[in-house]
């Protein structure tokens, strides 16, 4: 069974928003970034994964299990890291591992004491006094601190500095070493994903717009610069979103390969970021 | 063992380190029987997806380069001498072959190029 | 389950939250003067319960610090089970508390008695009935939403009791008349309430199970 984590036609209704037929795969080893705009639903598939909101309907399995019917036994194996702090401030370091702890089973004193070395945190410390990043340090800390197989974080690095997000990402790579864990990851920064993302997810309005392996991603999309004159109710169906400019046009697509051979030396291919595939999406045709 | 991936070349990162690694192999810096990182310890070193890494070794094992053995990792596959020679000489060509097209594209002629092949054997000499 | 109680009390017993609540204890005490000290230490015994619980209601709410308990290996129903199970916990170390301290005065000297056990499980039933109601406003509503309603369910108990320690109004005299021993109606009261306070203690969960966190 290496499936950690499978979402099945997920769905979700709010007055203004849904979340429609969402649906994911995410094997044993492997990290998956999870991308999309401000208000795309990451927070909210997330909250859904971690029974936090009530799903409308679909299916999701944490290792094999029904993320509600086995909830106790499903989040003993996950560490989960939030975006903004939702700790007991008045609390210190200390005390509130002294709450989190004994709710697991595997819990490491040791491990932890190794991460608050490591992150150079002072379990005396209140967390209240904590920057950002040294809170979000302490969340990471505690979420491998009990053996967790896969690590869910929403938006972990929004509002840290590069630096300190080259930090983390550093150990991420070094928690994936066993070829045991996983991660997922919601950012909209998305440079963060460039390296270490096998897999990406991608996230529009409430709807999948892929999931599919990094590589992939790169060897089939592209980004086209070209003439103005290339453009035409026919060939405007290979892009995805197009930018136009008094010297040119600038474009997204799909079908990197299709293209070179149609466009050959009239066009200009150019690697795409995760960045422009987010862009050129959301935006569309209304540029 | 050197390694560098150029993120902004229009070769695939896999490529590159395939690439890359098959001529660490021609040249013997990579010597036979050699153990090799782990897929996971070069994607984290070269900060890139293990799927890149697996990827690269998995060619370089379909082409005879690396071998990899289940719980122990991968190894420079022993060395095929005739099966080598060959690939040198293919590298070779590819090489010769860039070169040669790049000088037609400049409006070099046949015995300008080589006598430029000429100064450079002489460098060996 | 024990953990999230532990949590709970850990929360909300800093050292502010202790001191301020040791002077309002003082205050109340001093504050209602003319009432038996035994009557004044029971007021004590039901307010402070409520007032550790409140607190711990208006953290997981306001810092939204509910989510960290839920994404640890907690069920909903834990969390509510907690907290009804807390309640009488913290009301049970207050009167032991305060039972060990009037013993502690007694011998030395003051000759104050302590408070009658029968009068405290009064107190218990009282407190039960009112978290009963209030508890599933909060679980239902956000913490601000049910602090309104709160407040009106404690200023009408807050009249009630009034009228009950001064005992002048002759319906409650006579109810009271009838629990001041320990009876057949008393134990029924008790058991009816703890049976109501099991089955408030389902409706919270039913309706937390509805929200969104």
């Amino acid at each position: 069974m290496d499936k950690i984590l499978e979402i099945k036609d997920l769905k979700k209704d709010y007055k203004n928003f849904s979340i429609k037929d969402l649906s994911l795969t995410l094997d044993r080893g492997y990290v998956m970034g999870f991308i999309g705009p401000n208000g795309a639903g990451k927070s909210t598939t997330i909250k859904l994964i971690m029974n936090l909101i009530r799903k409308s309907s679909g299916e999701i399995k944490l290792f094999g299990l029904d993320n509600i019917k086995n909830e106790r036994e499903v989040k003993e194996r996950i560490g989960f890291v939030y975006d903004e702090n939702y700790y007991y401030e008045e609390l210190t370091i200390d005390k509130m591992k002294k709450v989190i702890a004994p709710f697991y089973k595997n819990w490491s004193e040791d491990t932890f004491n190794r991460y608050l070395k490591d992150f150079d945190l002072d379990k005396n410390q209140k967390i209240k006094k904590l920057s950002k990043g040294m809170k979000m340090k302490f969340s990471l800390a505690a979420a491998l601190s009990h053996k967790a197989e896969l690590i869910i974080m929403d938006e972990p690095t929004g509002g840290l500095d590069p630096v300190f997000r080259r930090e983390i990402i550093d150990i991420l790579y070094s928690l994936i070493q066993d070829e045991n864990k996983s991660i997922f990851f919601s950012t909209h920064i998305t440079t963060d994903l460039d390296k270490i993302a096998d897999y990406i997810t991608f996230i529009n309005d409430g709807q999948l717009v892929f999931s599919k392996e990094k590589d992939e991603i790169a060897e089939s999309y592209s980004l086209v610069k070209g003439g103005l004159e290339l453009l035409n109710s026919e060939s405007k169906k290979d892009f995805i979103g197009i930018k136009r400019n008094s010297f040119g046009f600038e474009a997204l697509t799909d079908k990197k390969q299709e293209l070179i051979k149609k466009y050959r030396d009239k066009a200009i291919f150019e690697k795409v970021s995760l960045e422009d595939i987010m862009f050129y999406t959301v935006k569309g045709e209304n540029l | 063992m050197r390694i560098l991936i150029s993120n902004s070349s229009d070769k695939p990162i896999y490529d590159q380190i395939v690439d890359q690694m098959k001529s660490l192999i021609l040249k013997g810096d990579l010597t036979e029987g050699e153990a090799l990182p782990s897929i996971r310890n070069l994607a984290k070193e070269l900060q890139i997806s293990v799927i890149t890494t697996k990827r690269a070794y998995e060619e370089l094992e379909n082409e005879g380069f690396i071998e990899t053995v289940r719980g122990k990792g991968s190894f420079v596959a022993e060395e095929n001498k005739e099966l080598f020679k060959e690939k040198k000489l293919k590298m070779i060509e590819d090489k010769l072959e860039e070169a040669v097209t790049e000088a037609n594209a400049l409006g070099l002629t046949e015995e300008e190029v080589i006598d430029m092949v000429k100064i450079l054997f002489e460098e060996f000499k | 389950m024990i953990n999230l109680i532990r949590k709970d009390i850990l929360i909300a017993l800093t050292k502010w939250n202790v001191i301020t609540m040791i002077f309002l204890s003082i205050f109340y005490f001093i504050i209602l003067d003319g009432i038996s000290v035994e009557k004044r230490l029971l007021f004590l015994a039901a307010i402070v319960p409520f007032f550790i619980m409140q607190i711990s209601f208006s953290f997981d709410d306001r810092n939204k610090s509910i989510r960290v308990i839920r994404s640890l290996p907690v069920r909903a129903e834990e969390v509510i089970y907690s907290k009804y199970l807390g309640m009488m916990i913290i009301f049970a170390a207050v009167t032991l508390v305060l039972q060990a301290i009037l013993l502690v005065l007694n011998l030395f000297g003051l000759n104050i008695g302590i408070i009658s056990w029968h009068k405290l499980l009064l107190s218990g039933v009282f407190i039960m009935l009112v978290t009963s109601i209030s508890f599933p406003a909060y679980f239902k509503l956000s913490y601000s939403k049910s602090r309104i309603f709160n407040i009106l369910l404690y200023v009408f108990i807050f009249i009630m009791l009034n009228s009950f320690f001064t005992s002048d109004m002759d319906m409650l005299y006579s109810v009271s008349k009838y629990l001041d021993k320990v009876n057949i109606y008393f134990i029924l009261l008790v058991l009816v309430t703890i049976l109501i306070y099991f089955i408030s203690s389902i409706i919270s969960i039913n309706l937390y199970k509805t929200r969104d966190l």
